[in-house]
């Protein structure tokens, strides 16, 4: 299964096994990584699965949707040009190796 | 007849309003699929079936109308809402601009004062002990921090209590006490526009931020004062029943209220759960544009299709024990605001709100009883407590 790295704020690494299909907030979710809350369940409603994509030059991501780019200038903490809504992120066999960034809070 | 699993359920009689579980359980048992001959509609009310309508805005429109009543075959009885009863695109216009101005980066902002109030509130009423709770203590604090957020004038509050039950009364079916509760209260809806003005709210509030974006020119200046009336009408009912119903739930599981006692910082957690368990938003609709298929049942077009979130919310297959309030409970895939592109716009807000509120009352009250019976409201679209007599005790200083 395609492995993805979440990067807490404070420089822990977990790597988890995400199952193609599946969106990078729900993995997280489903193992308790601390950092993702993805509070609305992936309806792009709620931001509270903001990721940095550390390693966003060796993949091609699907594109920023319109919603998600709205809710990405609304984030608790600053937008950056990698930042992504991690429940839009669903994963594929090349997204093998992603890295994402955790934000230090999502509200 | 047809074939398709028929129920002679109401969900609008008081017997099923008294004890939805109840009906639900039973509603989950009949099928996937239920046709409730009662008023002609369609309805689901599994955890997966709701979820598959709900993302399906192609085939099941909000533009028939947020309640029972339906816009593809009667005249609504309002001009619809312009975020809640339309589809895309311009659904996605209007919601964008509260998406906004209901960010967590705004909420940042207003979270010290929430939680200077809340405290406030919880102080006094745990001085009184012996309180009505959604009189004393539920209801005035949303009343308080909400319209404070947006922007509001002080007097006359109680009125969007009136305007609340003039919009939630209205997801139902059409009964003698609604058409003379319009009657007696006529005015209050020109007062709510007076409210919505732009010279009306305060500045830095979050009804300017939607005026700003009529100046950016996203909306107009009329779709900006329908819009901050709608936050008035969506924002104060549905927080003032959650937050009653989850103070209701942790005062009858004491087990769980001492779990939030020792701990407060599962305050958010704990109004998670209840928004599962038992929340205001128990059922919302949507109406079909074109034939379609929902676990394996055939619906015509132009039908209505009643989603009993309350009822997803206590599927067996999503969720483990789901009977059970346990504050501690992991949730994933919350369907308590929704979901999809209609997902409740204002649940991060909600979410803030009750969280400030039940972090002050863990760490001031040491125990909470309910100390006679408690009343439900039985007015369509929302559920929530009319009567929450209880007992507070609290710390020794
Ligand atoms: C615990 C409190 C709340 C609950 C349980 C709740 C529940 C819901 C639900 C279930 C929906 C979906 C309706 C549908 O899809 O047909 C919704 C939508 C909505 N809610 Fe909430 N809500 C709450 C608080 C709030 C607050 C505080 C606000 C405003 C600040 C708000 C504003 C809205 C708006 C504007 C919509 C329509 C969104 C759209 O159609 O895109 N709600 N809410
Ligand atoms: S989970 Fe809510 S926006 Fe991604």
């Amino acid at each position: 299964m395609p492995k993805v790295t979440y990067i807490a704020h404070d420089g822990t690494e977990t790597v988890l096994e995400v199952a193609v299909g599946t969106s990078v907030m729900e993995a997280a979710v489903m193992s308790n990584v601390d950092g993702i809350m993805g509070e609305c369940g992936g309806s792009i409603n709620c931001a509270t699965c903001h990721v940095y994509v550390a390693n966003a030059d060796s993949f091609t991501l699907p594109e920023v949707g319109a919603v998600e780019d709205e809710m990405l200038d609304a984030t608790a903490c600053d937008r950056l040009p990698e930042s992504r809504l991690s429940c839009q992120l669903i994963m594929t066999e090349e997204m093998d190796g992603l890295r994402v960034r955790l934000p230090e809070a999502q509200y | 007849m047809p074939d398709r699993v028929t129920s002679q359920l109401d969900p609008f009689s008081p017997e099923f309003r008294a004890d939805p579980y109840a009906a639900y359980e039973e509603l989950r048992g009949l099928g996937k699929v239920v046709y409730l001959e009662k008023h002609d509609i369609w309805c689901v009310h599994h955890y997966d079936t709701c979820q598959q309508v709900l993302t399906d805005y192609e085939t099941f429109s909000n533009a028939g109308g947020g309640g029972i009543k339906n816009y593809f075959k009667e005249k609504p009885w309002r001009k619809p809402s312009i975020i809640l009863e339309v589809d895309p695109p311009e659904h996605t216009r209007t919601r964008t601009v509260l998406s906004r101005a209901l960010s967590p980066r705004v909420l940042r902002q207003i979270r010290d004062r929430f939680e200077v109030d809340a405290a406030r509130m919880v102080a006094e009423a745990g001085a009184k002990g012996e309180i009505e709770g959604v009189s004393e203590l539920t209801r005035p604090y949303p009343l308080k921090v909400f319209p404070d957020s947006v922007g509001l004038a002080d007097a006359d509050r109680d009125n969007l209590l009136i305007y609340g039950t003039m919009v939630f009364g209205a997801f139902g079916p059409t009964v003698p006490w609604y058409e003379e509760y319009m009657e007696t209260h006529k005015d209050v809806p020109e007062w709510i526009i007076a409210r919505c003005q732009r010279d009306a709210l305060a500045e830095g509030g979050i009804g300017q931020m939607i005026y700003a974006a009529a100046d950016e020119g996203k909306i107009t200046e009329e779709e900006a004062m329908m819009l901050v009336r709608t936050f008035l009408s969506a924002g104060v009912d549905t927080t003032v029943d959650s937050i009653g119903l989850c103070l209701r739930a942790l005062a009858e599981h004491p087990d769980q209220y001492a779990k939030l006692r020792e701990d407060p910082s599962l305050a958010r957690n704990a109004f998670e759960e209840a928004t599962r368990y038992d929340s205001s938003s128990q059922s919302i609709f949507r109406t079909t544009l074109t034939e379609c298929e929902v676990a394996g049942q055939k619906i015509g077009a132009n039908e209505k299709v009643m989603c009993f979130l309350g009822s997803a919310s206590r599927d067996g297959a999503h969720f483990e024990d789901p009977d059970a309030f346990d504050i501690t409970r992991k949730i994933k895939g919350q369907i308590g605001y929704g979901v999809g592109i209609h997902g409740c716009v204002g649940q991060m807000f909600a979410r803030l709100e009750a969280e400030c509120f039940f972090q002050a009352f863990a760490q001031q009250i040491e125990s909470v009883e309910v100390t006679g019976p408690t009343e439900l409201r039985m007015h369509p679209g929302l559920r929530g407590l009319t009567k929450l007599p209880l007992k507070l005790t609290p710390k020794a200083a």
